[in-house]
């Protein structure tokens, strides 16, 4: 919900095991609720406005398709702050029953689509089974899982985090994503070298000329006569 | 319809902290791109907009400026960007309530995106002191391979206005070229 939904590593997806799910939707429906939307200048709300009034409308526009594809909406309507020109809304939490349509798709809004899972594998490969590639998370004290979720087996996104929120990231590590949100590494680890030109030198302080791979390129006097 | 007009000047703000940061009004009004704020979706700025020769002559300036940059040696280098991550600190409540004007973030999150460019020129004026090279051990005789990295030519860099990302304005200083 921070910056409204709008961030890019914005959680999008929130898949839960089927043995808390009835404990922990409801709780996260009212916390949906009663957070408080309004202008960030006059207050501490936590969630303010959406960019623009196209914004909106595509926001709307995914949960109508949503419900559509059978999802419980909770929440999702404008909120009247600071008249018709800026558009608030309530965020939005979406039941779906499987991974389809707006789910798989960037809205860039405060929606967050919850999905059920029974084992790991079938979590990770609801995870997996979208377009996108930029950050996820896992939640879980059992180190099999964890270690499992950041594997080559598990997440298979540019940012994998362990007991916290998928957006938010330090500049000391790597950023950046897979597939269609890839497109490199900015600040940390090894990223910054992108930034430098790397140059490469090859130094002979020998008298021969021999060529990387064996190469023989050897031109005898007689035939540079023409 | 209860219309709250929590912050009737935001406009006026706007001209408070840019006044405040040494721009003066002739930067951001009398232009054609119009700015709004969507917090309450009042105009905040008129831009000028960069025609095509503009572009080209900036380019040009950059690559004059960019001949005399590459013989500045990377630590003497990294004090520009200490001195860059200096000007954040002294600026950063103006700078991110500017963030949260102009994206609608809240007053935390706008200060977050000023503190990730400090970060971002701490972390480049450590790496200026500590920019290694490799030497390679060849597979010819009397051969040896060197990689080091220097300074990249300049690279065109454009100011979208990216869903809840912070200010244009601000956005391209998240990556300092210390190199």
């Amino acid at each position: 919900m921070g910056t409204a939904g709008q961030r890019c590593t914005t959680l999008r997806r929130l898949i839960v095991h089927e043995s808390v799910y009835d404990v922990l939707v409801p709780k996260l429906v009212s916390v949906y609720e009663s957070i408080s939307v309004g202008d960030p200048l006059t207050g501490d709300a936590l969630v303010g406005p959406l960019i623009d009034g196209a914004a909106f409308e595509a926001m709307q526009r995914s949960l109508a398709a949503a419900r559509e594809a059978g999802g419980t909406v909770h929440g999702g309507a404008r909120v009247d702050i600071n008249g018709k020109d800026s558009f608030y809304v309530r965020p939005a939490l979406v039941e779906m029953p499987s991974q389809v349509g707006p789910v798989v798709e960037e809205t860039f809004a405060p929606i967050l689509y919850v999905l059920k899972y029974r084992n790991l594998d079938q979590a990770i490969a609801l995870h997996n089974g979208v377009s996108q590639g930029l950050s996820s998370s896992v939640f879980a004290t059992d180190m099999r899982e964890v270690e499992r979720f950041l594997s080559a087996q598990g997440s298979d996104c540019g940012i994998a985090n362990v007991n916290m929120g998928p957006s938010g990231a330090e500049i000391g590590g790597a950023f950046g994503g897979e597939k269609e949100t890839g497109g490199g590494r900015e600040s940390g680890s090894d990223a910054w070298k992108a930034y430098m030109r790397r140059q490469t030198s090859a130094v002979n302080y020998g008298r021969g000329m021999p060529l990387a791979q064996g190469v023989k390129f050897d031109v005898d006097e007689g035939s540079a006569q023409v | 319809m209860t219309e709250i007009l929590s912050t009737p000047a935001i406009p006026a703000i706007v001209r408070d902290i840019l006044a405040s940061l040494g721009i003066g009004t002739d930067r951001f009004q009398g232009g054609t791109l119009v700015v709004t704020s969507p917090i309450d979706g009042t105009p905040i700025a008129a831009v000028p907009e960069t025609t095509a020769s503009d572009v080209a002559a900036a380019i040009s300036r950059a690559q004059a400026a960019f001949l005399q940059w590459r013989t500045v040696p990377a630590p003497r280098r990294g004090e520009l960007v200490r001195r860059l991550g200096e000007e954040l600190r002294v600026n950063k409540a103006a700078v991110g309530r500017l963030v949260t004007i102009e994206v609608g973030k809240s007053v935390s999150e706008g200060l977050g995106e000023v503190q990730e460019m400090i970060d971002i020129c701490d972390f480049a004026v450590g790496l200026s002191r500590q920019l290694y090279g490799l030497t390679i051990q060849s597979e010819r005789a009397d051969h040896r391979l060197i990689a080091f990295g220097g300074p990249r030519p300049h690279v065109a860099s454009g100011c979208l206005r990216r869903h809840g990302h912070g200010g244009p304005a601000l956005h391209d200083a998240k990556a300092p070229d210390c190199a």
